[in-house]
């Protein structure tokens, strides 16, 4: 465990920024690109008749937003129960609750997108029956959290191509990013290679 | 460059599902070539959905193969994929996960699918391997 935290120090992850610096920070830049897709869920653009599609491509559409929906759900959930495990060193549960925030704030996104859409946005489950007897350590709770992310990011990978509103696609493309982010810190936490190949699918 | 061809688990399965006539259809004598070690590693692009023995956004993996599509029990599936009335074999995975939204309109599996033919035949041989494992029994 000392491995871990001394790496995490080292990569300078501790030093991450406040909640506060990091909200303007994202409203500069991060936010800005989601936004840019955001922005059209929210002001309404994604509705049938600007893009010419049918009923059931919207609701299709949605479909594959909620879908997503849940499986953010599951993630907040996870990273809940890591944070709650006692197994994680103060800086890896500092950087766990701020993935924990992104994953929040990407069910915000998604949720307006399905209710600008007409839908009705996915709900969290009360419980997901972890395996939480199989976490003993961090490496465990952090070896559990790569491979949702690594998931997330197939599941992102899957869902752009069969968006019919393009703006989706690009939602879902900066959500990706991110989760492949978390992923990529995830492995270098646990000691392994962070990025260990040049395409996934 | 060639994969690696393994017959083992994923025949001798089959074999034994063949044996339980409830399960038996004609489409389930089609064997897979696949290659279930690399099928596991492939299985990371379905583990953000998708786990061996839990329902989690999707359904649990087990039992898969002879099962009707959208039956198992305590997982909310889409009208869809309930009313495909499918059985899971090798060839209805293969079509499935080729593009599951071509091969059931309005599934809630959102994704584009596995486009490579390799691919999804080791990603179902690993499907059919997990029959046999304790936590699926
Ligand atoms: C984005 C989330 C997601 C990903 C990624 C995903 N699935 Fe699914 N899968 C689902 C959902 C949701 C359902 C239920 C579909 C429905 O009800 O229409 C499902 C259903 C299925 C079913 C039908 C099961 C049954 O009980 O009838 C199979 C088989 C399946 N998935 C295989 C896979 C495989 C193999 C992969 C990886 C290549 C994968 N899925 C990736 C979400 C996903």
């Amino acid at each position: 465990m000392k491995i871990l935290q001394s790496k995490i120090s080292e990569s300078g992850l501790v030093e991450t920024m406040s909640a506060r610096s990091r909200r303007n920070f994202l409203l500069r830049t991060g936010a800005v690109t989601l936004s840019a897709a955001g922005v059209a869920m929210l002001s309404g653009c994604v509705n049938a008749g600007k893009y010419g599609t049918a009923d059931g491509a919207v609701s299709q559409d949605v479909k594959i937003l909620n879908t997503a929906i849940g499986a953010e759900h599951e993630a907040v959930a996870a990273y809940q129960v890591g944070a709650e495990s006692g197994l994680l060193s103060n800086d890896v549960l500092k950087v766990a609750v701020q993935f924990q925030g992104h994953h929040k704030e990407h069910i915000e996104a998604l949720a307006k997108a399905v209710m600008s859409m007409g839908g009705t946005p996915a709900e969290a489950k009360s419980d997901y029956g972890f395996p939480v007897h199989q976490l003993k350590n961090q490496t465990h709770v952090l070896e559990f959290a790569a491979g949702l992310e690594r998931g997330a990011v197939s599941a992102y990978a899957g869902a752009i191509p069969v968006f019919d509103n393009r703006d989706l696609s690009l939602a879902a493309a900066s959500i990706l990013a991110d989760e492949a982010m978390h992923w990529a810190v995830l492995r270098h936490a646990l000691g392994l290679d962070p990025v260990p190949g040049a395409f996934f699918s | 460059m060639m994969p690696t061809v393994s017959f083992g688990t994923a025949l001798l399965t089959v074999a034994g599902l063949l044996a339980d006539a409830s399960a038996a259809s004609a489409e389930m004598s089609v064997l897979t070539s696949g290659d279930a070690t690399r099928g596991k590693q492939l299985y990371a692009q379905c583990v953000g959905c998708h786990s061996p023995e839990r329902h989690r956004t999707g359904p649990k993996h087990c039992g898969l193969i002879g099962r009707q599509a959208g039956t198992a029990a305590g997982f909310d599936y889409s009208k869809s994929m309930r009313e495909s009335k499918l059985i899971w074999s090798v060839r209805t995975l293969d079509s499935f996960l080729f593009s599951p939204l071509g091969y059931i309109p309005g599934t809630n599996m959102g994704i584009s699918g596995i486009k490579d033919d390799n691919d999804r035949s080791d990603l179902i041989a690993y499907l059919i391997a997990m029959n046999e494992w304790p936590e699926c029994r």
